[in-house]
């Protein structure tokens, strides 16, 4: 009875701290769908793709090579989606007491935008698995939803161009990485302005000598590697899920 | 609404390769010990991977570093980022962002 009780609780947090996530998805997930109509996907392949693959940038790379290579599309969107192994390792301590099935569907709607808001929100360890598999759902349904409607409308609307649609993902980056910054406690406020300068220069200045998916696997570690050695020496007793 | 069978079977081999880094990190999760630095350098992944995929939206769209100031991506990215300061909200600074870029582009391309 109170574990039902506390379960409907988490479901009702979980989804309505998604909402941010959630509307920004809805944004980006219809520009997703419009350029995957675009480039000759179905509306049926272009929902198929987001309630399967369920990852924003894969699935722009997905519609810009579906039609070339098979193994330079599946190796791309490997190297792409490598980012997830980060993610899911530094989400590991949270999801510790929890069962295999859990931990599986969780590993499985890992985005870039539901881990930053989930590692931000979370004070430590996860009690149980629905807050988290709520926030999840969420943004997986309103990113299903927004491409189905992009789909339809980009294949409605071929001859019209739809200018600042493909924008919304930049402005998508651009509210996270604010949130990143200003989100991080007190003494590492500076530390983590430094991390994304040098993030930042480091994928630029590789992006533009030579495009490939790997640029930001490497500009992630040595901005990450500079944030640990600039870091103030206090122990990061939240992030290890202590 | 037709689904292809070579664009399903491309959509299951993506999904593969992207399921297995999402998950595996989670499952061993029970037996994983994460020394302090190691936790440290990972604290730092998300800002690290945001900002690199911001800069490089705006600053490389066009596939080479933009030529003229006036260029619509940095543009649009300055003042969005502006926004996202201001804002404090995904949603105000995705939607503003998005009718932003479009404005500009829009003015760019009619000067």
């Amino acid at each position: 009875m109170t574990e039902t009780r506390r379960r409907r609780g988490d479901l009702l947090r979980g989804s309505r701290a998604a909402i941010p996530v959630a509307l920004g998805y809805a944004g980006i997930g219809f520009a997703a769908g419009v350029v995957g109509a675009r480039a000759g996907l179905s509306p049926a392949e272009v929902v198929l793709l987001s309630l399967i693959l369920f990852a924003g940038s894969a699935q722009f790379v997905f519609a810009d090579l579906y039609t070339g290579s098979p193994v330079t599309l599946v190796t791309t969107i490997f190297l792409v989606n490598l980012r997830h192994l980060l993610y899911a390792t530094a989400f590991a301590p949270r999801v510790r007491g929890l069962g295999a099935l859990q931990r599986f569907g969780i590993g499985a709607q890992l985005t870039d935008e539901t881990f930053s808001l989930a590692s931000s929100l979370l004070p430590g360890p996860l009690q149980s698995g629905t807050w988290m598999i709520a926030l999840n759902m969420t943004a997986y349904l309103s990113w299903a939803t927004g491409n189905l409607a992009g789909a339809v409308a980009g294949g409605a609307v071929a001859a019209v161009d739809g200018p600042g649609l493909d924008f919304a993902l930049a402005a998508m980056f651009a509210a996270l990485l604010m949130m990143q910054v200003t989100g991080a406690p007190g003494g590492r406020r500076t530390v983590a302005v430094v991390v994304a300068m040098i993030a930042a220069t480091v994928m630029v200045a590789l992006q533009a000598w030579r495009a490939g998916p790997l640029n930001l696997l490497a500009a992630t570690a040595v901005a990450a590697t500079a944030g640990v050695l600039l870091s103030p020496s206090a122990p990061e007793a939240m992030e290890a899920g202590a | 609404m037709s689904v292809r069978p070579e664009v399903l079977g491309l959509i299951l081999a993506s999904m593969a390769v992207t399921i297995v880094p999402r998950v595996l990190p989670l499952l061993g999760a029970h037996r994983m010990r994460m020394p302090g630095p190691v936790a440290a350098w990972l604290s730092y992944v998300p800002v690290a991977v945001i900002s690199a995929l911001f800069f490089n939206e705006i600053l490389l769209a066009g596939g080479h570093l933009p030529r003229q100031p006036d260029d619509p991506h940095l543009l649009a990215g300055v003042l969005t980022l502006a926004i996202a300061f201001l804002s404090r909200s995904i949603a105000i600074t995705v939607i503003v962002g998005v009718l932003l870029f479009a404005g500009l582009q829009a003015v760019v391309a009619g000067t």
